[in-house]
């Protein structure tokens, strides 16, 4: 019986266990939404450094690949952005696709101006992932709707 | 006796005349290259009762209204050949709508002054050919520079790559127009975008069935899978409630709940959502991320919603997260984003569509791998997937991809027209 009750035990602090992941997940990704959005909208220059070198950029269908690809895209082609978030949400990966290298989805959605133009609607996902204590972006997708 | 040209008849472009002009722009529309060719357009009605010529100006503005109202994302334009005086049809609202246009042929027209030319500033060509024209010649050396101030992007004049100019940075910061082109498809790997559509297209046809029960099959059994939507209160009546958007929700709690964990509580809440139809030919593709352990692809577009209270039209972004298993794959992540579509999407929704569009959208890996050779692992790969998608056994699929260069695509594409025309024989679908 004892063991039984041990059992239920454990099942209930592993539910909490992925409950405290989850709200931890919840946390990384309001922040990182947060840092990213802004420094693209008013210190461009910094963003470059948000991305892993092995990044990968896909902008509208177009594939910018490396830290320096990206950098240069972000510089040189990119207009100045007004990003106005509406939406946010994000899910923990799982081992059995990344292993123990943390590694989190995130899917945002808002409008965006460039130019002082008019609005845009815009949804964009990314993978972010630990590296050197810090998260990084692996893979940023991005798509004007 | 003396002879004097009398001016042309006017002839008004009735609705007649509106439907040969489109279906002659239709056939010389080229959809993987969104190339249109109206090149000696008068030729094409040769002989006829009816006759289009080009130079005609409510022909030309005829045929602006139907590239703006059909084909708004074309990038290239040939005009050569159609004793063209002026191109003033392609006005403000025409280059405001059709705004991917980069190259445009004008040769062999009668174009007499560049102050023709500059009506054009604001398209952002990156080729331009106007040999042939009067204009050109008229100034001299003077042509290449005049050019060069009314499109600042060109890279080929002519049929020559522009020279470079030594010049001040006046404003070298980007705009909008230095943004690239959009392209409705991305994939890493060609032999993985094969899969990612097959698996797209099942998906589909199951997502948009009265029952969505056998998803069970796609999702892994530890599965996450979240939706989030946004739009006016009204109009997200039936996704809102189960909608977890962090910057909506207060508590935190509520926050986790709303991650649907397990692939049962997944598809039952799939289950729930209005049914739907989903339209191919609005779909963009982004499969951004392939590895040994995980793919990440990102598929948009629109959905009409078959039930529900609303009975509207969406937009969605949809992006799964998939691991091996098996021949194929299952989804460990997915997100969901539902909102209502702006006017331009839904000026491009139709009601029936397949996913030839998406299949035969030219991506740029593509272009890379074509030449290369497909190892036997691949081929393996790509004939299930081939035999899935066409009901053909093994063997004649393989057959029908080898014979297309292991091209999934063309081989998709020969398979359908072999279809409808009767050529393949009943033997080929005997498992």
């Amino acid at each position: 019986l004892i063991h039984f009750y041990k059992r239920i035990l454990i099942k209930m602090s592993e539910k909490d266990e992925l409950h405290n992941k989850t709200l931890e997940t919840i946390e990384h990704v309001q922040k990182f939404a947060e840092i990213f959005y802004r420094k693209l909208d008013e210190d461009r220059h910094s963003v470059g450094n948000l991305y892993l070198d092995t990044a990968t950029l896909t902008w509208n269908g177009n594939n910018l690949e490396g830290g320096e690809n990206i950098k240069s895209f972000l510089l040189q082609k990119l207009p100045k952005t007004d990003h106005n978030l509406l939406c946010l949400d994000g899910q923990n990966l799982p081992a059995q696709a990344v292993g123990e290298q943390t590694t989190i989805l995130i899917t945002a959605s808002g409008t965006v101006r460039y130019d002082k133009k008019s609005s845009v609607p815009f949804q964009q996902n990314f993978l972010i992932t630990e590296k050197d204590m810090k998260w990084r972006i692996a893979v940023d997708n991005f798509r004007s709707q | 006796i003396t002879m004097e040209a009398t001016t042309p008849p006017h002839v008004p472009v009735n609705s007649e005349l509106t439907e040969k002009i489109k279906t002659e722009m239709s056939r010389r529309y080229n959809v993987e290259k969104k190339a249109l060719n109206l090149n000696a357009f008068h030729k094409s009605f040769a002989g006829e009762e009816m006759y289009a010529p080009l130079w005609r100006s409510n022909v030309f503005c005829k045929v602006v209204e139907v590239i703006i109202e059909n084909i708004p994302d074309v990038q290239a334009i040939d005009l050569s050949n159609n004793k063209l005086l002026n191109v003033d049809p392609l006005n403000a609202d025409f280059r405001r709508k059709v705004t991917d246009l980069r190259i445009l042929y004008l040769k062999e027209n009668r174009v007499a002054n560049i102050s023709y030319m500059e009506k054009l500033k604001g398209l952002n060509l990156t080729e331009l050919n106007c040999s042939g024209n009067p204009f050109k010649d008229r100034l001299g050396s003077a042509y290449t520079d005049r050019i060069r101030s009314i499109f600042p992007n060109l890279q080929t004049l002519d049929d020559k790559p522009m020279p470079k100019k030594i010049g001040f940075d006046e404003d070298s910061s980007p705009t909008s127009n230095s943004l690239p082109v959009t392209q409705s498809k991305f994939a890493k790997s060609s032999e993985a975008e094969a899969l990612v559509l097959q698996f797209m297209e099942q998906y589909f046809k199951l997502y948009d069935s009265d029952n969505r029960q056998p998803l069970l099959d796609a999702y892994d059994e530890n599965a996450v899978m979240s939706m989030s939507c946004f739009g006016g209160r009204d109009s997200m009546k039936d996704y809102i409630e189960d909608s977890r958007n962090f910057l909506k929700i207060y508590h935190e709690n509520r926050k986790v709940r709303l991650l649907q964990t397990g692939r049962l509580p997944i598809v039952s809440f799939l289950t729930k959502l209005p049914k739907s139809t989903h339209d191919p030919t609005t779909f963009t593709l982004d499969l951004s991320f392939t590895s040994s352990t995980f793919m990440m692809f990102t598929v948009t577009g629109m959905f009409k919603e078959r039930e529900g209270s609303e009975k509207r039209v969406r937009h969605f972004n949809r992006c799964f997260l998939v691991v091996p298993r098996g021949s194929g794959f299952c989804i460990v992540n997915e997100t969901l984003f539902i909102t209502d579509p702006t006017s331009e999407n839904c000026r491009k929704f139709q009601t029936t569509s397949s996913m030839e569009s998406l299949k035969n959208a030219s991506s740029s890996a593509q272009q890379a791998t074509t030449s290369q050779e497909v190892d036997q692992a691949t081929q393996r790969t790509l004939a299930t997937a081939f035999s899935e998608l066409t009901g053909m056994n093994l063997t004649w699929s393989a057959q029908a991809l080898s014979e297309n260069q292991w091209n999934y695509d063309r081989a998709t594409t020969m398979f359908q027209q072999a279809k409808e025309a009767g050529k393949i024989p009943a033997e080929a679908f005997v498992k």
